[in-house]
């Protein structure tokens, strides 16, 4: 890095201390853009893989209602995935980037996505414990990144947050059906949960203490999450997430009568920090990386509907070069 | 007597806006997140659920008139009783929306556009009907209607400009869906009773209708109407083994816990 | 189909040249956190004659963080409300699930009034 650089890297992050944002036109530095285009599109390529489990359920959700309302919450994830690759696509255009290179990235397992979409939905109670649990959890999340430096991506975050609200009410509403249903409804969601809380419990990503600092991955893990907040692209740590978390959702989930699948889950009562069984942390990098239960059904349903609708998308090229 | 060939002549058209609705709506709702176009998957989902919603209106009115309820309606009622068109139900393509999802874009756009100007040339006649909420609620869904054939007039236009290789996808699309659409401008064994009572009024010439404006959306573009084809028909009840299949996913759930909530 | 193509009746609608000039909308980004967003329309020569003209005719009271000028022609119009028409769709409102809101409230008095027994 020559001087230049380094004085002008200095400037931007005291304009980001400072609290102002940053536009896609702005100079930033690499290293910055770098940090974003890894989060937006991991975040893009989730919400679109997020899809795909639960459009599973749209034909087979039990009321004439439930369907519409999965089909409008899946239809949301979607744009979701639509307004996030397009912020990715703008920071990807210097350097002659766009969607059909995440795509490409995905389908050859290059582009990670979110551990939660790897895992197999097999009952109702999954579609309606990803609305509550997985949704609650994103929604946690983004509204953290709502405070980010980067005014192109808390833009579409607006939008996103403010229809999640919808999917959370909507997952709950299902799930408050099963708990207040029959003794099969209820043990449909108790299985569901038992299944998903290991998954929950490493959706905000490792601690940054080091515990899970036992191999490279965790560690890359954990330099790009000092780097996001130096830049104030992210505000908070994966552990105080998965504290607010916790707070949020523990009390819910009990008071339904359920039973969460870990005896050691307490809260101190002065501190109000959360004990917990520590996560698998090799499985979830062995998820994220691919070679979770459902990751390459997943990525292929994806990719061989993305191959055949190749020819549809040479059509708009073509219609544009008319016009 | 007279009264009874009403209700039932009433109770086949519902059964057949209904089950029409029904299917062809799960059938575009299995295209979510496999559309070939991310802007294309949002704005097709809309399609599939503004067809959803019209079968959910068209079963609670049903179910005023049949008695029930309209989800068992909707989710029990077995094969041989539905009355939609056979075309409606065929798969999107090879494979499943659960696994090798080869679905055919061409044929979906050509299924729509054959059922959505079926849907308009219909919605015209039931503004008038002498059942009032039906003539109603076609008054709104109507208009909801509109965005469909614009949506299916844009893409139709923007292929036949694509280029000959495109032209020929979209005529084998088209030859493909007419083979199963002999039975879709029909209106079944009650035809004359649902003209006779007003329920769905010049409902003889709906078929001719339905033709003069799909010749006159496709001539311009230099496409033609293939002769229609099936042995099935729909309104009477006869349906290929999809639909039992669809049906299955439809009602797993549903099935699964009788009397429950959901 | 019984359409034209989107954009082709705005030429029918208002003129978008008037003499010599040409009529531009106006769009502005007015915090730094902000969309941005239609502020008016104007006449001028050229597009950097627009952006000169904009921002004292509509925004010199207020801050500016990105100003748009778009000659009217450019923009491919709806053809209106009708065609924009949709039915309600209550579903995907939280309005629906707001008898959520009272059955929490119950659930959290029951795990209390437990919690105390216990």
């Amino acid at each position: 890095m020559n001087p230049n650089a380094e004085d002008r890297t200095q400037q931007f992050l005291e304009h980001l201390d400072d609290g102002h944002m940053v536009e896609a036109d702005d100079w930033m530095p690499d290293a910055y853009r770098a940090e974003l285009v890894r989060l937006i599109r991991l975040h893009a390529v989730s919400e679109i893989m997020g899809t795909l489990p639960e459009k599973e359920w749209v034909p087979r959700a039990p009321t004439l209602y439930r369907k519409l309302a999965l089909m409008a919450k899946v239809q949301d994830e979607a744009g979701h995935g639509q307004l996030l690759i397009r912020v990715a696509e703008d920071l990807m255009a210097p350097r002659g980037q766009n969607r059909e290179h995440i795509m490409e990235d995905l389908f050859a397992g290059r582009q990670k996505f979110h551990n939660v979409f790897h895992l197999p939905v097999p009952t109702w109670a999954d579609a309606g414990l990803i609305g509550w649990l997985v949704d609650g959890a994103a929604i946690i999340t983004q509204g953290m990144l709502l405070g980010g430096s980067y005014a192109p991506y808390t833009r579409a975050l607006r939008r996103i947050v403010e229809e999640e609200a919808f999917h959370i009410q909507h997952g709950e509403s299902i799930c408050m059906a099963l708990a207040e249903g029959t003794a099969g409804q209820r043990a449909m969601f108790q299985d569901a949960l038992t299944r998903w809380w290991p998954a929950l419990m490493t959706f905000f990503g490792p601690p940054e203490d080091g515990t899970a600092r036992s191999a490279a991955p965790g560690a890359a893990h954990t330099s790009h999450q000092a780097a996001n907040l130096r830049f104030r692209i992210r505000t908070k740590s994966n552990e105080e997430l998965r504290q607010r978390y916790l707070s949020k959702y523990v009390p819910r989930i009990r008071s339904l009568g359920f039973v969460i699948p870990d005896p050691t889950l307490k809260q101190d009562p002065t501190t109000k920090v959360w004990t917990y069984q520590p996560p698998d942390w090799e499985q979830w990098r062995a998820i994220i990386t691919n070679h979770g239960p459902r990751s390459a059904a997943r990525v292929n349903l994806r990719h061989t509907s993305y191959a055949e609708g190749q020819w549809v998308r040479d059509v708009m090229s073509a219609t544009r070069k008319a016009v | 007597m007279a009264v009874d060939r009403y209700h039932l002549a009433l109770t086949e058209l519902l059964m057949q806006l209904a089950d029409d609705d029904l299917v062809v709506a799960t059938r575009a709702g299995e295209w979510l997140g496999l559309a070939p176009h991310l802007e294309e998957d949002v704005a097709f989902s809309s399609i599939a659920q503004d067809e959803m919603g019209h079968a959910a209106t068209y079963f609670s009115l049903l179910a005023t008139i049949h008695g029930g309820d309209r989800d068992d309606l909707a989710h029990l009622r077995p094969t041989m009783a539905r009355r939609n068109s056979v075309m409606l139900e065929r798969p999107n393509g090879r494979g499943t929306y659960r696994d090798e999802p080869h679905f055919d874009w061409a044929y979906a756009l050509a299924r729509h556009f054959f059922y959505d100007t079926l849907e308009i040339a219909r919605l015209d006649r039931l503004v008038q009907s002498a059942h009032r909420p039906l003539a109603e609620a076609a008054a709104k869904i109507r208009r909801e209607e509109r965005y469909h054939s614009q949506h299916h007039a844009m893409w139709l236009r923007d292929i036949a400009r694509g280029g000959a290789e495109y032209r020929r996808r979209l005529q084998i699309a088209l030859d493909r869906a007419a083979a199963d659409a002999v039975d879709l401008a029909s209106v079944g064994p009650m035809a004359a009773e649902m003209e006779t009572f007003g329920l769905l009024p010049d409902a003889s010439h709906l078929g001719d209708d339905w033709r003069a404006r799909v010749v006159q959306a496709l001539d311009p573009l230099g496409w033609s109407l293939p002769p229609l084809g099936g042995t099935l028909n729909g309104r009477h009840g006869e349906h290929t083994q999809d639909l039992t299949l669809l049906l299955r996913d439809l009602g797993e759930v549903y099935r699964s816990s009788p009397g429950a909530s959901w | 189909m019984t359409t034209d193509e989107p954009g082709s009746v705005a030429d029918q609608m208002v003129p978008t040249d008037q003499g010599e000039l040409a009529v531009y909308e106006v769009f502005a980004q007015t915090s730094e956190r902000g969309t941005v967003e239609w502020q008016a329309s104007l006449l001028a020569g050229s597009p950097a004659m627009a952006l000169m003209l904009a921002r004292e005719n509509f925004l010199r009271r207020r801050e500016i963080f990105d100003l748009w000028v778009v000659p009217r022609d450019a923009v491919a119009r709806a053809e209106g409300a009708d065609e924009l028409f949709r039915l309600p769709k209550t579903y995907r409102e939280v309005s629906d699930y707001q008898y959520l809101v009272g059955k929490w409230r119950q659930y959290h008095q029951q795990a209390m009034t437990r919690d105390t027994m216990a």
